[in-house]
């Protein structure tokens, strides 16, 4: 018996002209943390709403603890958590009530488990639902998805709205869930916060999944950012030459290039006697796709 | 227990506890137009004559527009006066609000996700929210049904407890049938703008068919087939209960709801 919990074969989905999901397969094994990791608009909330069936296939299957996630439907969200990209909550009803009615459903929630969910997020369980800012609606939608310790967690953009300070909160919680044998499925357009979270990432992109590596992979591959600015102009052949550097140019006294995975070799080439200060930026989003699909067909 | 711990427990009692401040406006605006009206029957009593000679002049078209019969007994003046306009008014208003806000509403809040995404069948969540729409309905003939009691009691009316119970009973069917009927619409398609006016005017073409249809020589009886002919035509609070009314206006939900709980089955819903 495998411990496949997420099985997606040939999933497809299509409305209109350019949303949708096209043709994705992917598998996900119990324990692991994945990152669904794309643009806005690029298919990563249809995946997860054919997952929890929302919404159904045009054509191809998910499969959620080796059932059919409509077939299986009840069995499935019974063992899931689900926190919706769009948490449309205006009950006038306190935040305690609103959880004790989502933790009725599911047969009842030890109140104390409740509680100490809220009491970690800085969520207060008396005030209206109505009112709360958006980051606490969003705390609201995150202990509804953690509170009755699920096996699967799927959660659509988990941190949006939430403070720095929250955000490491959800990282623990995430990190505890996977340490006690969840499963979980989050997206995200951001790679930082993929990275210090997932073991494994799928990048989907315009619908279809492009790649589905681990983290390291994934960074390996990403394109860096360089600026090297100097004393007296430089000259692009300082790096041009060398592997996985691109898009060399000179402005006036600073040096611009990418380059795709270590920058070791390029930053050491860069470090003339001339050389006043270097920065290397973070991949974006962008820059990763850059890395899988390479200058020009990214744009 | 408190009664939102127990309210809280399922789909149906979490949605009336959702309205409850508002159910209990509705009940009291109708209690409350049932007795202003009723308390003016002594003066209409007084001069039920002359009233009377004023209606026979009308023309025949208005007196069918508005039910308009006769007004000189305290049950023909409560079924004019009450039920050929205003209680069905405020008793549809809030019905097709209500059902049209049940699915459809919550569904463009993007409130609906979170609920499917729980260990419920979707045709079951249909079913409570059908339940909690019929208790709505059924709090405000309740309601009806006092206020009628009351100035029965008060001005000395005489009208047989069945027939308020008849007409509060049909009325309240009648409302929950359309309430159903934007359930339905809800259902198959999560719009509520769309879901409210097209059963507005549904309601709107059934009225008109029960209250103009008699005027159509060689299909009077067509209007019979409008949900309104039993609550209007019929007069339940002069004439009572009549069997093929009661039974046109228990099957509407009975038919329409599980056609909600089908098309809510099988649909995408929105995002």
């Amino acid at each position: 018996m495998s411990n496949t919990v997420i099985e997606l074969n040939g999933l497809t989905k299509r409305y209109g002209a350019s949303r949708g999901v096209d043709n994705v397969s992917l598998e996900v094994q119990q324990g692991e943390v994945f990152g669904f990791l794309g643009p806005n608009g690029a298919g990563k909330t249809t995946t997860i709403r054919l997952l929890l069936d929302l919404l159904r296939p045009t054509s191809g299957h998910a499969r959620l603890f080796g059932l059919d996630a409509r077939a299986g439907s009840r069995e499935i969200h019974a063992r899931t958590g689900y926190l919706p990209g769009e948490l449309g909550l205006a009950e006038r009803m306190t935040v305690g009530q609103q959880l004790e009615y989502f933790g009725n459903l599911r047969g009842g929630v030890p109140r104390a488990r409740v509680e100490a969910l809220a009491t970690r997020l800085d969520l207060d369980l008396v005030k209206p639902v109505r009112s709360l800012s958006r980051g606490n609606k969003q705390k609201v939608g995150i202990v509804q998805a953690f509170m009755h310790e699920p096996e699967l967690l799927i959660l659509d953009e988990p941190t949006g709205g939430l403070d720095p300070l929250m955000q490491q909160e959800f990282n623990a919680l995430v990190k505890e869930a996977a340490a006690a044998g969840a499963t979980v499925f989050l997206s995200s357009h951001i790679l930082p916060e993929v990275e210090t979270l997932c073991d494994r990432v799928g990048i989907i992109r315009e619908g279809q999944l492009v790649a589905a590596e681990d983290v390291a992979t994934v960074r390996q591959r990403a394109v860096r950012r360089i600026a090297a600015r100097y004393r007296r102009a430089p000259v692009a052949k300082l790096v041009a030459d060398l592997p996985g550097v691109a898009a060399v140019r000179v402005e006036g006294g600073t040096l611009h290039c990418t380059v795709q995975g270590d920058t070791g070799p390029a930053v050491r080439a860069l470090a003339t006697e001339d050389l006043l200060d270097l920065t290397v930026g973070e991949p974006s989003l962008e820059d990763v796709f850059l890395g899988y699909y390479g200058r020009g067909r990214s744009q | 227990m408190s009664l939102s711990s127990f309210l809280l427990r399922s789909v149906w009692g979490k949605t009336l506890w959702d309205q409850r401040r508002s159910l209990l406006g509705w009940m009291a605006a109708t209690a409350g137009v049932t007795f202003l009206i009723g308390s003016m029957w002594p003066s209409v009593q007084a001069q039920s004559d002359q009233f009377q000679e004023l209606i026979e002049t009308y023309p025949p078209a208005l007196k069918a527009l508005f039910s308009i019969n006769e007004i000189s007994t305290p049950a023909g003046f409560l079924q004019t006066q009450l039920f050929s306009a205003t209680l069905p008014v405020l008793f549809l208003v809030y019905a097709i609000s209500r059902g049209a806000d049940l699915l459809a509403g919550e569904e463009e809040r993007g409130a609906l996700d979170v609920l499917v995404a729980h260990p419920l069948p979707r045709g079951g969540i249909v079913l409570q929210k059908a339940v909690a729409l019929a208790l709505g309905a059924l709090a405000l003939s309740v309601a009806l049904l006092v206020g009628l009691a009351g100035v029965n009691a008060v001005y000395g009316m005489g009208i047989p407890f069945v027939h308020l119970l008849a007409a509060a009973t049909l009325l309240g069917l009648l409302a929950l049938g359309f309430g159903a009927l934007a359930l339905a619409l809800g259902a198959f398609r999560g719009r509520k703008g769309f879901t409210a006016a097209l059963t507005t005017a549904a309601a709107a073409s059934a009225f008109l068919l029960a209250t103009l249809g008699k005027l159509a020589e060689g299909a009077e009886g067509l209007r019979w087939a409008s949900p309104f002919a039993h609550v209007l035509e019929a007069a339940p609070l002069v004439n009572g209960f009549s069997l093929g009314g009661a039974l046109l206006l228990v099957a509407l939900p009975l038919v329409l709801v599980p056609l909600a709980m089908w098309a809510f089955e099988r649909r995408d819903l929105g995002a």
